[in-house]
């Protein structure tokens, strides 16, 4: 059993599933840990406003998240002092340690497309009535178009930070908002006196601050070899000039600034990362989850490569990492720490509990819990069949649930000792008799004072054969395949499908072989000997040689009478 | 048109050759008595055979269970009604001994005779089945059910599971009662009449307390064993009946299974069974066709017109 407190996020294997719902293989999610609307803080009177170690990041304890007295810190302050302790930590890991994660700062505003009132106007940041009585919109995809065209005037470029985007949901049910750099988002017109929305995407007005999200960097990384550093380069629409590099190591630098302009200012998040492979043989540039880096200007006509990375022009996302994200409570840590970068704090417990869990929560300050578990139910009834428990009645109508079971200490295998947790003590209900977690439990008399009743396992129950009942009902179960069929029915319909190509093959065969002797008889006619046919020829030709041969004879005989004229 | 004559030699011999593979398709059919040989002579019907083959499978499956479990229910009627003979001798015995012209010896002669009726008792709780399984311990079927324990008391130490066998599609049948609703307590009145609800005691120990009873020609104690003796005697009357019910059950269900069974073997023989007239019909005519086949080309191959040429 292992205790986690804090909050992780593990990448997780989803699996693909093709339109007939069979799975066609699995495909990586990265761990990813979004946090709440990030609201600014008042940096307090000590300056510090995470203390130093009260966070630990994979393993690693961060540094004090400070400031001057009464300053507000940000989403993007956040994000940048997250930013800054990966850099620290990895300045002192190997390589193979170095922590591949990103903070960044999103911000986006989902709403329902069913949720729009088209009737109503719609400010964003106080850009004044976006929809007015001139152009208001009938439909989600217009009022996606209306945004876009007022935030980008340049259509097709990427948005520069500071700008909003708006699009719909791949399924076309969520109508999206987002601010790609991360800040804040300002919906007006203001609520009516009621406190009902009074904008178009229906929902409360004000002002919306951005998440800090930590995700797994992707690393693309470009061959140092094909690089020219004599052609022209676009990245992400954006045009590199070149001028002046002379070598890769000088491109670096060019491209940590030329691609991230904003480093320092803390509205704009860093968005690329650039570095050389520690051989000097890869520029590796970082993608964040979700953004491919794109690379230009476009290939030459004939195809070929016409940019200094020498790669075909084009979107590259990397590999995705497994990377796991954990932040963690360090000693001087809080919930209180997590929640002001806007997490909620978990406990994970991985394994098997052997008793019942206790939240206590002590302090002033007001907190909400969940709890959430994932158990495989067979091993519940397993662990619950691995305890023991005893009844026994303090008084004729009260009675105490006793866990008895044996438990093991970890340190001595063969220090065994009994729990004699007290798990329950409630008065007797002779009527509904005794329920504990899923069990049951009745009497058919009255108990008295000092009955016991010890519950355990029933181990030797050899002869039930509810399980063989259970298996031979899998005969008839839909369960068990795709499409509610039974085994049986599955087996007859794969025979069938057998017995169907068989007949396909055989009738294909059949037709092929027709086609097959027609051609050899077509080719027989034309090249095959018919031994009728050449004896005939035969007999042609012998009786020509036979006619000539009496022609030959008849010429001499002439040739003969003529020189015996005299 | 021009036949050349390996042409002529290669469409006899393929002629042939079809005239045998449908002659051996026959041929299959006679000796497997079956329409369908393999799947792909007909898919369709393949698959309702096959569906048809597995059901008639499981009736044959269900005839199995149905004729174990009839076993075992007889087994337990032979023990239950052994037992009731025995509490009916008991009961028999204990009125001949609440008789007062009975004296201590003769009374001391039939405790024994009861002594050694309940140890007979005691072992008929204990019976086992053909496989060795106990037939009164619930699923702990290994475990000896009914035992003496540290304090001298006979004791249950099987469980309460009722397991069933599945001797129909939807149809299940009960295969066992438990140790406690043959052998298990019995009421005995709390002798307290403020509290109403009565005592219990376990069967072998209310045997024991009326051969003590009986030992010293306590009356009131023997008449309350006559009282207990009637309960044990309406319970096993009880069992009896339940098991004769299950027996029953058994023998319709029975009928039930082999009449599903005859109308799916029937069904399966219409599918699948071959018609040997027609098919033999089928053999002869194809059998002439090869015939023919080979002996026209026997003749015909003969043809050649350098017989003629001298």
């Amino acid at each position: 059993m292992s205790v986690f407190r804090g909050v992780r996020s593990l990448p997780s294997e989803v699996d693909i599933i093709n339109d007939a719902g069979r799975k066609i293989g699995t495909e990586i999610k990265p761990a990813t840990l979004l946090g709440s609307r990030f609201e600014p803080q008042e940096v307090p009177a000590d300056g510090v406003l995470v203390k130093s170690g009260a966070l630990v990041l994979n393993g690693h304890a961060l540094h004090a998240l400070d400031g001057t007295p009464g300053d507000f810190v940000s989403a993007a302050d956040a994000a940048n002092w997250l930013n800054s302790e990966i850099k620290r930590i990895n300045q002192n890991q190997g390589l193979e340690q170095k922590l591949g994660i990103e903070a960044r700062v999103v911000n986006e505003v989902r709403v329902k497309v069913s949720g729009l009132k088209f009737d109503k106007d719609l400010e964003i940041d106080g850009s004044g009535p976006l929809i007015n009585d001139s152009n208001r919109p009938s439909s989600a995809a217009e009022l996606v178009a209306l945004i876009n065209d007022v935030f980008n005037p340049e259509s097709g470029l990427y948005p520069p930070a500071g700008q909003r985007v708006a699009y719909l949901s791949d399924d076309g049910q969520e109508l999206i908002v987002a601010s790609p750099s991360g800040s804040t988002i300002q919906i007006g017109p203001d609520n009516d006196l009621l406190g009902n929305s009074g904008n178009a995407l229906g929902i409360s007005a004000g002002i919306l601050h951005g998440r800090v999200e930590l995700t797994p960097l992707r690393e693309v990384a470009f061959d140092v070899s094909r690089i020219d550093l004599g052609k022209t380069l676009e990245i992400d629409g954006q045009a590199i000039d070149l001028s002046g590099v002379s070598t890769v190591r000088d491109l670096v630098p060019l491209l940590q600034s030329a691609l991230n302009p904003a480093i320092g200012q803390p509205d704009i998040p860093v968005r690329r990362y650039v570095r050389l492979s520690s051989d000097e043989r890869q520029l590796l540039i970082t993608s964040p989850a979700g953004s491919p880096i794109q690379i230009g200007p476009q290939d030459a006509p004939d195809g070929s490569a016409d940019n200094a990375l020498g790669m075909d022009a084009g979107e590259y996302s990397g590999e995705v990492t497994r990377a796991e994200i954990l932040l963690g409570l360090g000693a001087p840590g809080d919930p209180s720490v997590l929640s002001r970068l806007g997490y909620s704090t978990h406990v994970y417990i991985d394994g098997q509990i052997p008793e019942d869990l206790i939240v206590v929560a002590t302090g002033k300050s007001t907190a909400s819990f969940t709890v959430n578990q994932t158990t495989d139910a067979i091993d519940s009834l397993q662990s619950l069949r691995d305890r023991k428990f005893q009844i026994k009645f303090t008084s004729d109508a009260e009675y105490e649930l006793i866990d008895i079971t044996r438990v093991t200490d970890p340190a001595d295998s063969l220090d065994l000792e009994t729990n004699g947790t007290v798990v329950a003590k409630r008065l007797y209900n002779a009527v509904q008799g005794i329920h504990f977690q899923g069990m049951h439990f009745s009497l058919s008399r009255l108990p008295a004072k000092g009955d016991t009743y010890t519950i355990d396992g029933n181990r030797d129950g050899i002869g039930d054969n509810s399980n063989i009942l259970k298996l031979a009902a899998l005969e008839t179960s839909r369960d068990l395949i795709p499409g509610a069929l039974t085994i049986a029915e599955s087996w007859h319909g794969q025979i069938n499908e057998m017995g169907n190509l068989g007949n396909q093959a055989r009738i294909a065969q059949e037709a092929l072989k027709i086609v097959n002797e027609q051609a050899v008889e077509a080719r027989d006619k034309v090249s095959g000997v018919s031994l009728d046919e050449e004896a005939a020829d035969l007999v042609r030709f012998q009786q020509a040689y036979q006619a000539s041969a009496r022609i030959i004879q008849s010429a001499n005989q002439l040739f003969d009478a003529i020189l015996q004229v005299r | 048109m021009k036949i050349s004559t390996s042409q002529f030699f290669d469409r006899a011999v393929g002629q042939m050759s079809e005239r045998q593979i449908s002659l051996s398709k026959v041929q299959a059919q006679l000796a497997d008595g079956k329409k369908i040989v393999k799947p792909s002579d007909e898919p369709d019907r393949a698959g309702a055979l096959l569906r048809i083959r597995s059901m008639v499978d499981r009736q044959d499956r269900h005839l199995d269970a149905l004729v174990a479990a009839k076993n075992r229910l007889g087994a337990e009627e032979a023990v239950l009604k052994n037992s009731a003979d025995l509490i009916t001798r008991i009961k028999e015995l204990t009125l001949t001994a609440s008789n007062d012209t009975y004296d201590a010896s003769n009374r001391e002669v039939i405790a024994i005779e009861i002594d050694g009726m309940s140890e007979q008792l005691l072992s008929l709780a204990n019976a086992r089945d053909t496989q060795g399984n106990y037939l009164f311990g619930g699923a702990r079927v290994r475990e000896t059910p009914f035992q003496k324990n540290s304090e001298g008391r006979i004791v249950y130490a099987g469980d309460e599971t009722r397991y069933k066998v599945a001797v129909g599609d939807h149809r299940e049948l009960n295969l066992n009662r438990s140790g406690t609703e043959v052998f298990g307590p019995i009421e005995r009145p709390s002798g307290n009449p403020v509290v109403e609800t009565p005592d219990s005691v376990s069967l072998f120990e209310a045997l024991q307390d009326l051969t003590v009873a009986i030992r010293s020609g306590d009356h009131d104690k023997m008449s309350r064993g006559l009282g207990e003796l009637d309960r044990m005697m309406n319970r096993m009357t009880f069992n009896i009946s339940e098991v004769g019910t299950d027996l029953h059950v058994a023998d319709m269900q029975t009928a039930i299974v082999e009449e599903t069974q005859l109308q799916l073997k029937s069904v399966l023989s219409n599918e699948q069974d071959l018609d040997y007239a027609e098919a033999v019909t089928r053999m002869q005519k194809q059998m002439l066709a090869l015939e023919a086949a080979q002996r026209s080309f026997g003749q015909i191959s003969q043809l050649n017109l350098f017989d003629y040429i001298n």
